[in-house]
C-alpha cells in the first residue's frame, strides 16, 4: 500500500486553506490512477486556538467535523500542539516529523504558501530527503515514484525530477495549480487522529521564537476578475502610473512577471507565475511580457488573454486568445485619454 | 555578535546554461544574487547598532571569487568560498548541509542572513533547510526590519497576515527584496576590499571530509529529463491601431465586469 501524506495548513480560525483541498483533489486522484494508495492529511494547531475551559488540550468540535468532513482522506492527525500557537518552521516541521515517523508515506505534498514553502524543506532536511519546490504537475508511479515536474533554468525548459531513494518524497505545489474534487458520493470518510504535544515544557527541541501576529495583508490579488500584467516592456516607476490609473478605472488587480519585481517596480505579492502566484481571472491583459515558462505556468487557468507585444514571436502571443502586434505605451495612450477624459460619456476611446 | 551572510552568484538575467548530460547549471561568472544584496544590507545595518563581525560565505565555482570580494567592499569583513569538484550538482539538501559544515567549521554563529531566494532557482528552500541542519530556529519571508532598543524585529509574511518576530540567537533570517536597499560600494571600499581576507575551502577543509556526502552524488533529488517547451499558435497575430487595441481591451473588460 503506498501512502501519500498532505500537509493541511489552516487559517487561524480552523478554516483549511483551499490549496489543502487543491492538494487532497490530485492526490486522490494519483491514488486512483497508480491503484493501492491512500490518502492521509496532517494539520498542526496551537492550543490557544481551541475554545477550552480550563483544559488546554480540549478540541474545538467544529475543528474537528471540518477535519472529519475531508472525503477522500483515509484518515487525518491532527497535532494540537500547546507553545506552537504562531507558525514556525521548525517546531512545526518536527511535529510533521513525528508522522512520517509514524505513517511512513512514500510522498509528502505541501502547499506554495509562505508557511508551506518553509515547512517542506525543513521536513526534507530532518528527513535527510528531497523537497521539490513549485512543482506544476505531478505524477505517482505504480511503485509509488513520484515524478515532480517544474519549469527550471528559465529559457522555456521543463524539468522532470525524482527522487531515486530518499523517502518520503517531498514536494510543493502553488494555490490554483490543481482544482478540488467536487466529486465526493463513494468515497471514504477519514478518521480524525488526535495527537497531543505539549512543545512549551520539558522540550527544548521546539523552543519558539517571540512572535506577534501584527495584521493582514494588505489586497488579495487572486480574486479580482480582470487582472492587468505588466512585463518587462516596463523600465521605471514612471511607466507604471499609466497601468495602475487604468486597474484602478476598470477594477482590475495590477501584476506583474518578475522582472518587474526584480526592477523594484512591484512588490513581490504582485508576481504572477511558478513563484509568484497562479491566477484565474476571466480576462487577462498582458503588456509587454513576453510569457516565459515560468510566468506562463501562473496562468493556466485564466479564461481569456489578451496579449500586447511588439514582438509577433513572443511565446505568449502564441497561446493569447488575441495576440495583439503593438507598441504598449501607444496603446496606454489611448487608454490614457479613455481613463482620464471619459467619466460621463459612453466609454469610447477617441480616434 | 557573529554575523554569516549566505551569498551566491547567479547568472545575469537570462543567462542560465546547462550541461545536457548531467542536467547541472554551468556556472561561469555572475553576478551577487539580488536578495542576498539586502541580507548583506541588513547585516551591515545590525552590525553598526550591534558591533561584530560579518562573514560572507558562498558556494559555488572559482568564478564566485569576484562576487564574494564585491561583498567584502560592501561590508562583509571576510570571504568563505565553498568550491570543489565534489561539490557540483548539489541540490538544496545537499547545498545546505555543505553550508552547515562551513558554518560549523567557522564555530557557528549568533546570525545567520541569507537571501530569501536566487534568482536560478528561486525555490527559496535553502535557508530554513539550512536552520534544520543547525538545529535553531529560521524566519523567513522577512520582508522589513525594525528595532526595539537593540533587539531586531524581523516582519514576516505569512499566508494573508504579517508577523513581528523578534530575533533570539543563534537563528537564521531569510531576506526577502523589500527588506533593505542594496548597498554600493565606495572606490576606497573596493580598495581596500582587495585586502580583506577571502578563504577558499574545498572538501579536505569540510569537517566531514567525506566526498560521498556531497554534490550531485549525495543529492536526494534527481532531474532525470530536461526538455524545451513548444507551443503551437493557439491564433494568428492581430495588426491594429493602437486605438483599436485600446477599444478591444476595454469591451473586453466590460464583457466581464459590466457596465457601459
Ligand atoms: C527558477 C526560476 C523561476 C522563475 N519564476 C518566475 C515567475 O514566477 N514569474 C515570472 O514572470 N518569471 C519567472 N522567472 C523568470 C522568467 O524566466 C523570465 O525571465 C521572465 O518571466 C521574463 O519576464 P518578461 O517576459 O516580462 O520580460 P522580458 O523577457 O524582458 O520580455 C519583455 C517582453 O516585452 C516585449 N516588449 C518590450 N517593449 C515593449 C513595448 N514597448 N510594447 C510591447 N511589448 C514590448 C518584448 O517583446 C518582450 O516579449 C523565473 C526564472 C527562473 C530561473
Amino acid at each position: 500500500m503506498k501512502k501519500i501524506l498532505i500537509y493541511l495548513q489552516t487559517s487561524v480560525d480552523g478554516e483549511i486553506l483551499p490549496v489543502g483541498l487543491e492538494l487532497i483533489g490530485e492526490a486522490c486522484r494519483l491514488a486512483e490512477r497508480a491503484g493501492d494508495t491512500a490518502v492521509y492529511g496532517a494539520a498542526v494547531y496551537g492550543a490557544d486556538f481551541f475554545p477550552c475551559g480550563k483544559d488546554p488540550f480540549v478540541s474545538s468540535k467544529k475543528t474537528l467535523e471540518t477535519l472529519a468532513g475531508l472525503t477522500g482522506l483515509k484518515a487525518v492527525y491532527a497535532f494540537e500542539c500547546k507553545g506552537l500557537e504562531s507558525f514556525e518552521a521548525l517546531p512545526y516541521a518536527k511535529v510533521i516529523k513525528l508522522c512520517i515517523d509514524e505513517l511512513k508515506p512514500d510522498v509528502f505534498l505541501v502547499g506554495g504558501t509562505p508557511e508551506g514553502r518553509a515547512v517542506a524543506p525543513t521536513v526534507a532536511a530532518l528527513l535527510n530527503t528531497g523537497a521539490t519546490a513549485d512543482c506544476t504537475a505531478i505524477d505517482l508511479d505504480a511503485d509509488g515514484a513520484l515524478l515532480q515536474i517544474r519549469p527550471a533554468f528559465g529559457g522555456g525548459i521543463i524539468a522532470e525530477i525524482i527522487t531515486p531513494s530518499a523517502r518520503p518524497q517531498i514536494a510543493t505545489v502553488r494555490a490554483g495549480v490543481f482544482l478540488r474534487t467536487d466529486k465526493t458520493e463513494g468515497l471514504p470518510l477519514p478518521s480524525v487522529i488526535l495527537r497531543r504535544i505539549d512543545c512549551e515544557s520539558g522540550c527544548p527541541s521546539f523552543s519558539v521564537l517571540k512572535k506577534r501576529v501584527t495584521g493582514l495583508c494588505a489586497e488579495k490579488f487572486e480574486q479580482k476578475k480582470v487582472i492587468v500584467a505588466i512585463g518587462g516592456g516596463v523600465k521605471s516607476v514612471g511607466d507604471l502610473s499609466v497601468f495602475e490609473e487604468l486597474c484602478k478605472k476598470i477594477g482590475a488587480s495590477l501584476m506583474c512577471s518578475r522582472v518587474v519585481v526584480e526592477r523594484g517596480l512591484l512588490p513581490q505579492s504582485r508576481q504572477i507565475g511558478l513563484s509568484g502566484s497562479c491566477v484565474s481571472p476571466e480576462l487577462l491583459i498582458a503588456f509587454g511580457v513576453s510569457g516565459s515558462a515560468e510566468f506562463l505556468s501562473g496562468i493556466k487557468a485564466a479564461k481569456r488573454i489578451i496579449a500586447v507585444n511588439l514582438d509577433k514571436d513572443a511565446p505568449i502571443m502564441k497561446i493569447a486568445d488575441e495576440p495583439v502586434i503593438n507598441d504598449m505605451y501607444a496603446v496606454a495612450a489611448s487608454l490614457r485619454d479613455y481613463v482620464a477624459a471619459d467619466d460621463g460619456a459612453n466609454g469610447k476611446v477617441q480616434k | 555578535m557573529k554575523i554569516i551572510v549566505c551569498i551566491k552568484q547567479v547568472p545575469p538575467s537570462g543567462g542560465i546554461v546547462v550541461d545536457e548530460t548531467d542536467r547541472v547549471q554551468i556556472r561561469s561568472g555572475g553576478v551577487l544574487n539580488p536578495c542576498d544584496a539586502r541580507a548583506l544590507a541588513v547585516a551591515v545595518m545590525i552590525k553598526k547598532r550591534l558591533g561584530g563581525k560579518i562573514t560572507a560565505l558562498s558556494m559555488g565555482a572559482l568564478s564566485a571569487e569576484s562576487t564574494l570580494r564585491q561583498t567584502l567592499a560592501i561590508g562583509a569583513d571576510e570571504g568563505v568560498l565553498l568550491s570543489d569538484k565534489a561539490f557540483r550538482g548539489a541540490d538544496v539538501c545537499v547545498t545546505a548541509y555543505t553550508l552547515a559544515q562551513a558554518v560549523t567549521k567557522l564555530g557557528g554563529a549568533d546570525l545567520i542572513l541569507c537571501g530569501q531566494q536566487t534568482t536560478d532557482g528561486d525555490t527559496a528552500q535553502t535557508p530554513f533547510s539550512l536552520a534544520a541542519r543547525l538545529n535553531i530556529p529560521a524566519v523567513g519571508f522577512v520582508k522589513a526590519i525594525e528595532f526595539t532598543g537593540e533587539t531586531p524585529i524581523f516582519i514576516q509574511e505569512l499566508s494573508g497576515a504579517s508577523a513581528a518576530v523578534e530575533a533570539r540567537f543563534p537563528m537564521v533570517a531569510a531576506i526577502g527584496l523589500s527588506a533593505a536597499a542594496p548597498l554600493a560600494a565606495s572606490l576606497k571600499e573596493r580598495l581596500d576590499a582587495a585586502k580583506k581576507p577571502l578563504k577558499i575551502w574545498g572538501l579536505s577543509d569540510m569537517p566531514d571530509s567525506d566526498g560521498s556526502n556531497y554534490g550531485l552524488i549525495a543529492s536526494p533529488t534527481r532531474v532525470i529529463k530536461i526538455s524545451r517547451i513548444s507551443t503551437e499558435q493557439k491564433n494568428p497575430p492581430i495588426t491594429e491601431p493602437p486605438a483599436d487595441t485600446a477599444e478591444r481591451i476595454l469591451k473586453a473588460v466590460r464583457a466581464v465586469v459590466g457596465g457601459r
